[in-house]
């Protein structure tokens, strides 16, 4: 008998490669991760929670580190009109110069770093329980070493809205962060995450959000994927949901090669609100997977999810909404939507709405649709002198006012529908 | 103005214009009545634009230009207007924002700069009495929950507001009670003038005591089978089609 040794495998390789970028000795938390991401795959289709997606080519046997150049400006990612503490990562490196942080006593923000030395944070890392087990947030908790602590105080109304703002400037990077927002009782807060890039193509985006929502408190989040044509972003956001607290998640995706995003919801006390609003624009062979899961565990709560995609070229998208009712979980009202639109024949979309429910006093619903625009009312647009295209964009900006329209950070909202005005003109 | 010849339209393999003639002339108004299914509707969809329908034979002019090679837009900035018998709605679409779509892509058309948001802003308020339009309706989504009666008085204040040449009205009657009836009425009467035209298709004379036509046609089986002037439509609504059938038949 002849012993094998088994070539390095494809996974070992990715994390060596990963590993090579980091010199910093890692925390408890980073080292339990590392060891957990020993048992674990890279993802393949056969998996069910991966079936339509494939990450295999995002696992690349070597990375750039970041340049140390920085941008001299992100005056041309502001948002017109809007008032906000910005954050600024470069290539996933936390930027002071480019920053703004509050200095008022109702907010605290620092880095993920110093929350876990100043305030002993790490405890409470990693501990949102979901009954998905994913690699790719193992891998975040494993090596990521920035990220955004944001504590609000107790009661406070946070007139300002916090924008965590990450660009891309150097090709072929990892960028991992690690945020964790505990959003205090009673307080109200809006957070923006903006991803976008300004040269650096090819990047990896592997972040991990982890939100506590308190007793009474308000939280609404913004994800803006803006990241470059050729960088792939997966994101797993995890949200804890205390009593009578309400909880907004806007999920906006206008780029990226591959984006896929795990979103978490454990609604763990009565009278929660939870909205999940999803919009996204695909075109050329562009790839988005937004896998949501609503786990209601205690009774009179209520989720809302709206999600509307515009597929465009040869896009692909991919919808899995769980909802899950536990049985303890009586009363809730769950309600699910996801509508699409394929402006070509080739662009395609896998929807799937899966419900769980093990209480019997529930209402419960979910609906998915899959068409092309309503040929009555672009003909009925052209008559009145409006062109085609035009018509298209009038429609185009229609459907996704369902999801715009609850945005209630009104410069944001003009921020996003300019872009999609802009971006259906060109035909994109 | 308007000069329709020897017109054949089809949909999938029926035939349903079966060489149709109609000359309209500026300051005119025609009524088109017939049976159902005279094609009535289609003459209107033809003219408008509607992809639907294969034109095989004949020529429309509008304006001394060919009007068939136009797409629905151009026909549109040309001057034409279609009253949809059916308007649709368009949820997330506000009411405004379409208008103010389609008077600055008709004047881009034209080669005119977008209208100043002030004199848009007058005209919308001032056509919108023409219809009795209340303020909320304009802001509403394009015919979104509107009723049936709301609908076609949007459909007079978007004709009001684009100020066409021709204006084809299509059973712009149908589903509205006798007051409603009397305020689209009103409204076409307001803005009729010596050089504008109107085309309108109903069933009913009823309509016709309100806009009195100079000319009255009778479309049946595809074509126009009888002309006259007003007296005509009070005939039909007396003694309905038939004593029309039967003259045909003998002729035939």
């Amino acid at each position: 008998m002849t012993e094998t040794i088994s070539p390095v495998s494809k996974k070992d390789k990715f994390i060596d490669a990963i590993a090579a970028l980091q010199t910093a000795v890692p925390n408890s938390f980073q080292e339990a991760a590392r060891t957990t991401l020993n048992d674990l795959e890279i993802p393949t289709t056969r998996d069910e929670y991966w079936k339509y997606t494939r990450v295999a080519a995002l696992a690349k046997d070597t990375y750039n580190q970041p340049e140390t150049a920085q941008p001299e400006s992100v005056k041309q990612f502001a948002i017109d009109g809007l008032k906000c503490w910005q954050l600024t990562f470069v290539d996933g490196i936390f930027n002071t110069a480019l920053s703004t942080l509050p200095s008022d006593s109702s907010i605290e923000v620092m880095s993920l770093q110093n929350a876990i030395e100043t305030k002993g944070i790490l405890p409470k890392l990693g501990k949102i329980e979901t009954p998905r087990v994913n690699f790719f947030d193992t891998l975040n908790a494993a090596f990521a070493l920035e990220g955004v602590y944001i504590s609000t105080a107790k009661n406070a109304q946070i007139e300002k809205p916090v924008r965590i703002l990450q660009l891309n400037t150097t090709s072929n990077t990892v960028c991992q962060t690690r945020n964790y927002f505990e959003i205090t009782a009673g307080s109200k807060v809006d957070i923006i995450a903006s991803f976008d890039h300004q040269a650096g193509e090819g990047a990896l985006i592997n972040g991990v959000t982890e939100i506590i929502v308190n007793e009474n408190a308000q939280a609404n989040y913004y994800l803006i994927q803006h990241v470059g044509e050729a960088s792939n972003q997966i994101d797993t956001t995890s949200v804890y949901q205390h009593k009578n607290s309400v909880f907004s998640i806007f999920t906006i995706t206008t780029r990226g090669k591959l984006v896929r995003n795990n979103l978490n919801l454990v609604l763990d006390g009565e009278n929660c609100e939870t909205n999940l609003y999803g919009l996204y624009l695909t075109t050329g062979r562009q790839h988005v997977d937004n896998h949501t899961l609503v786990d209601h565990r205690k009774p009179h709560s209520v989720s809302n999810e709206i999600y509307k995609g515009i597929l465009n070229q040869q896009s692909t998208g991919v919808f899995n909404g769980k909802v899950f009712v536990r049985q303890d979980a009586q009363k809730t009202n769950a309600y699910q939507s996801n509508k699409n639109i394929l402006l070509t024949d080739e662009a395609t979309i896998n929807a799937k709405p899966e419900l769980e429910i093990y209480a019997d006093d529930v209402k419960c619903s979910h609906g998915c649709t899959v068409g092309q625009f309503d040929e009555d009312a672009i003909f009925y647009l052209r008559a009145r002198g409006i062109t085609e295209k035009t018509a298209q964009r009038l429609m185009i900006t229609a459907f996704a006012n369902d999801v715009l329209s609850k945005i209630p950070l009104q410069p944001l909202r003009d921020h996003i529908e300019r872009y999609i005005e802009h971006r259906y003109e060109q035909n994109l | 103005m308007l000069s329709i010849k020897n017109l054949r339209a089809s949909i999938g393999d029926k035939e349903i214009l079966k060489g149709l003639n109609l000359e309209v002339k500026a300051g005119e108004v025609h009524a088109i009545m017939g049976p159902n299914g005279s094609g009535k509707s289609t003459l209107a969809s033809v003219l408008a634009g509607r992809e639907d329908y294969e034109v095989t034979e004949g020529s429309v002019e509008f304006m001394g230009n060919p009007l068939l090679d136009l797409a629905p837009e151009e026909r549109a900035a040309e001057g034409l207007f279609l009253a949809f018998q059916y308007p649709v709605e368009i949820p997330g679409v506000s009411n405004i924002n379409f208008l103010k779509t389609a008077i600055n892509e008709i004047r881009k058309y034209k080669g005119l700069e977008n209208i100043p948001a002030k004199e848009f802003l007058k005209m919308v308020n001032d056509k919108k009495q023409l219809v009795e339009l209340s303020g909320n309706l304009a802001s509403r989504s394009v015919n979104e929950g509107f009723s049936g009666g709301e609908k076609k008085r949007n459909e007079i204040f978007q004709m009001a507001m684009l100020d066409p040449k021709l204006a084809i009205l299509d059973e712009t009657d149908s589903g509205l009670d006798i007051d409603a009836l009397r305020i689209v009425a009103s409204g076409v009467n307001k803005l009729k003038r010596p050089d504008n035209a109107y085309i309108v298709i109903t069933h009913y004379q009823r309509l016709l005591d309100y806009i009195v036509p100079d000319f009255v046609h009778v479309l049946y089986k595809g074509r126009i089978v009888k002309s006259g002037t007003k007296e005509l439509a009070l005939e039909l609504e007396e003694k309905g089609y038939d004593w029309i059938k039967e003259e045909l038949a003998l002729v035939d």
